[in-house]
């Protein structure tokens, strides 16, 4: 029997829905998961796909991108390439394989919700692909990961990270909570499919894909690649969900554009920022993360809020600002908290690393160049013990990252609200906002400051901290290159005495 | 006599801290127990300064005084903010 061309029959497919008699519509898809709000039921007829594709039409492209990704993935096996890659370049695939594999775990949860309770047939649709899209890449990582693991134990936190207490990784999961597993179908569509997938992900793939090239780690290249083909397939279903609420509640479209932006930035400037300018040997740097989130993420989005009628986040200039220096205060910040990472960072601050960052960041010196000549006299003077933080940062109970380390030195302010009763404080004044706008949905989470204090972490010490975060003495972090990179910096007399 | 933790930000560093002082301490011991996690370890030490100021709500604390005569006055809750600069 002849197959009907896709055409003939995937206008009716779309709009197959069910016609309920048993119960009411609300409570098949209730406004709490659906997100449809004010959104009346004629306006999703105009919620059009913005690529078609067919069960059959996805399994052969999908086996086609799965043959290529494991044939490289298998030649690469038997070169041991591994051996030979930079100490600091490893660090950004295990930061990488450690907390993003179970995000995109995670997101197949909210995909699966697109598939049950999307507003519309069209969109649960699609939900399947982009739900299959995640298994693929929650299994990619893990695959990539066990063939490392005979190299190195630190790979094993693919698969461990989430289940611990780290404190990046509660960080991380903290967002996705917020805009994945805690968000309606209208938020997870904004906040996750446009904002953190079509806005941000171009540069944890794209740009980290070309930075592993050129670093000679092909395996990590080819993974992150073939990742992304997918990601920026179904990262396009936001379009349509924001265009339709644009028109009608523009303001909750606005806000949830607004927080999500915000709380991205946030974390890309945590994980890629210190990747691209810190991690990425020198000479196999192609951008700076500056120039990369200009040229990638701020153009596209200019462009897609122009299309979509949204107006630039009330804190447009200060995240413009805050791109010359946050990843920065992320990066001494992890260094100096080495031992609570499962990576070995690098510095990155030699004089000729020390070169290209003031010629990319005219303040890097003033900001941070400080900071770390007081590091490196300490380590040249052989007191490693005071290049590790002694104690806790304090943490932003919206992002749980680091007060003052979205900005610099010069920038640290207090930022704090108090709802019933507890005192709340925030890295920035946006998060505060964040906060301030839905004090319920963040007030009952508590950092690891908090936990510190409630007694959670024993003996109530930094030792305490990393063994509460499940860190081992094998995947404990310290400096890539066991600090030789500061040996330069020693006086003449200092380099002669030794 | 009893821990007390703040949120204590030394001027000039990049992040401000988790320190646990004593509601007996006076607020130059306060000062002291703040600079330890900034003070050569990510600020070198200013020749110039004669000592260390805190400032809690926009005042210059007395550094004789003791950090439990605000405590007991409720001025101050667990994990307030503290300002330390060099004086």
């Amino acid at each position: 029997m002849r197959l009907l061309s896709r055409d003939d029959w995937y206008d009716i497919g779309r709009d197959l829905d069910w016609t309920l008699s048993y119960v009411d519509h609300a409570a098949a898809f209730p406004d709490s998961w659906s997100g449809n709000g004010v959104v009346p039921a004629a306006a999703w007829d105009e919620w059009d796909e913005p690529y078609r594709v067919t069960y059959h039409d996805y399994v052969s492209v999908q086996r086609e991108k799965e043959g290529g990704a494991h044939a490289v993935r298998e030649a690469l096996k038997r070169a041991n390439i591994f051996d030979k890659l930079d100490p600091a370049h490893t660090a950004s695939s295990q930061m990488h394989m450690g907390t993003t594999c179970f995000v995109e775990q995670m997101a197949i949860t909210m995909q699966s919700r697109f598939c049950r309770f999307a507003p519309t047939p069209r969109w649960r649709n699609l939900g399947v692909y982009g739900m299959l899209d995640e298994i693929r890449h929650a299994q990619l990582d893990m695959a990539f990961s066990h063939d490392l693991l005979k190299d190195d134990e630190s790979f094993d936190w693919c698969q461990k990270a989430f289940h611990t207490n780290e404190w990046a990784v509660i960080a991380i999961r903290n967002f996705f909570d917020d805009c994945m597993l805690n968000a309606d179908c209208m938020e997870a569509a904004i906040a996750t499919s446009l904002t953190v997938e079509h806005g941000f992900t171009n540069i944890q793939f794209v740009a980290l894909a070309a930075d592993a090239m050129e670093a000679g780690d092909i395996d990590f290249s080819n993974l992150l690649s073939s990742i992304q083909t997918d990601e920026s397939r179904h990262a396009q279903c936001g379009f349509p969900a924001v265009e339709v609420l644009m028109k009608h509640d523009p303001k909750r479209a606005q806000h949830i554009f607004d927080v999500s932006f915000w709380r991205s930035f946030r974390l890309f400037q945590t994980l890629t920022g210190t990747s691209m300018d810190y991690y990425t040997p020198l000479h196999q740097r192609k951008m700076s993360f500056k120039e990369f989130m200009l040229e990638w993420v701020v153009t596209q989005h200019e462009r897609t809020m122009r299309d979509i009628g949204l107006q630039k986040p009330w804190y447009w200039d200060q995240f413009i600002a805050c791109l010359d220096h946050g990843h920065h205060a992320m990066h001494l910040g992890t260094w100096s908290y080495r031992p609570t990472l499962f990576w070995n960072p690098n510095a990155g601050v030699s004089r000729a690393e020390r070169s290209w960052l003031n010629s990319k960041y005219p303040g890097w010196e003033d900001s941070w160049g400080v900071l770390w000549d007081q590091v490196i006299r300490n380590v040249n003077e052989g007191h490693i013990e005071k290049t590790v933080a002694a104690t806790l940062p304090a943490l932003c109970n919206v992002t749980h990252l680091p007060i003052g380390a979205h900005w610099d030195r010069h920038h640290v302010a207090k930022h704090m609200s108090v709802y019933k009763g507890r005192q709340y404080y925030f890295d920035s004044d946006v998060s505060k906002w964040i906060f301030d706008c839905n004090p319920e949905r963040y007030a009952g989470s508590t950092n690891v400051v908090e936990r510190f204090l409630a007694g959670q972490i024993q003996p109530m010490d930094l030792g305490g901290a990393v063994q509460w975060m499940g860190l081992t003495p094998e995947v404990m972090g310290d400096d890539a290159y066991k600090y030789r990179w500061a040996a330069e910096y020693q006086t003449p007399q200092a380099l002669a005495a030794e | 006599m009893a821990l007390f933790p703040i949120y204590a930000y030394f001027k000039g560093d990049y992040i401000p801290r988790l320190v646990a002082v004593d509601t007996d301490d006076t607020y130059a011991e306060v000062a002291a127990k703040v600079a330890e996690h900034t003070v050569g370890r990510t600020l070198p030490a200013d020749p110039r300064a004669k000592g260390y100021q805190v400032t809690i709500d926009n005042e210059t604390m007395d550094p004789a005084e003791t950090l439990g005569i605000r405590v007991a006055a409720q001025k101050i809750l667990p994990l307030h903010w503290v300002d330390v600069n060099f004086a």
